[in-house]
């Protein structure tokens, strides 16, 4: 579960955090519900812990 | 998006000495002036269960880019314009990748346009870090960059 702010770009909204020192967006959809919120985040994350470890970050 | 005069683009528009940025067929926007442009030169690499085509830099080195450097975040370095597969299933999913060296903002422009294929930058996971990152999760079901080592993509930035 993440905690996060939300901030508005033109239409959209994206969901904001910071984990492990490292600020996050996340766009979001009208009408998601927080479930389906977190598992966007979920998903925008383990793209980039993939790419991280494949760079031996 | 593109427009012609017969099979010719038109990239630059002024009026007089006043440069034109964006022109409308009634309410509907039909061209934008470009921020910036680069040609990647297609590279593929195979990581674990990983298949990239496009251009990265770095540990999973492949395909170049020209200039390589980005007009919207003075002169940072483009470190991937990329896409890749976790399958080799066909039409499995593509994510699309853009990483500029920097901590930039999530500002400057809207859409990054690969061979054709819009993106949006607000439809991207976005992270600022040391390398700032946009990534469009599964957005395509092939690669934008095609498939073919060697072959020349624009990648234009509205």
């Amino acid at each position: 579960m993440i905690n996060y702010e939300t901030r508005q770009d033109g239409d959209v909204t994206f969901a904001t955090f910071t984990r492990e020192g490292t600020y996050h967006e996340v766009p979001t959809v009208a009408g998601q519900t927080e479930e389906e919120i977190q598992a966007t985040i979920q998903t925008s994350l383990d793209t980039y812990d993939l790419i991280k470890e494949i760079n031996g970050d | 998006m593109s427009i012609f005069i017969g099979s010719t683009e038109i990239t630059d528009i002024q009026i007089g000495s006043t440069a034109i940025n964006s022109v409308y067929v009634g309410a509907n926007k039909v061209w934008d002036r470009a921020l910036d442009t680069q040609t990647v030169t297609v590279g593929t690499n195979f990581t674990g269960p990983i298949t990239w085509w496009g251009y990265g830099g770095g540990y999973f080195s492949h395909g170049s880019v020209s200039d390589g450097t980005s007009n919207m975040y003075n002169g940072a370095a483009y470190s991937s314009l990329d896409s890749f597969t976790t399958s080799d299933t066909p039409n499995y999913g593509y994510t699309t990748l853009l990483y500029v060296v920097g901590f930039q903002p999530n500002s400057g422009w809207t859409t990054m346009t690969v061979d054709g294929v819009a993106f949006n930058r607000t439809d991207a996971s976005y992270t600022q870090d040391s390398t700032t990152s946009w990534s469009w999760t599964s957005a395509t079901t092939t690669s934008p960059f095609g498939s073919t080592i060697g072959a020349t993509k624009q990648v234009v930035f509205t």
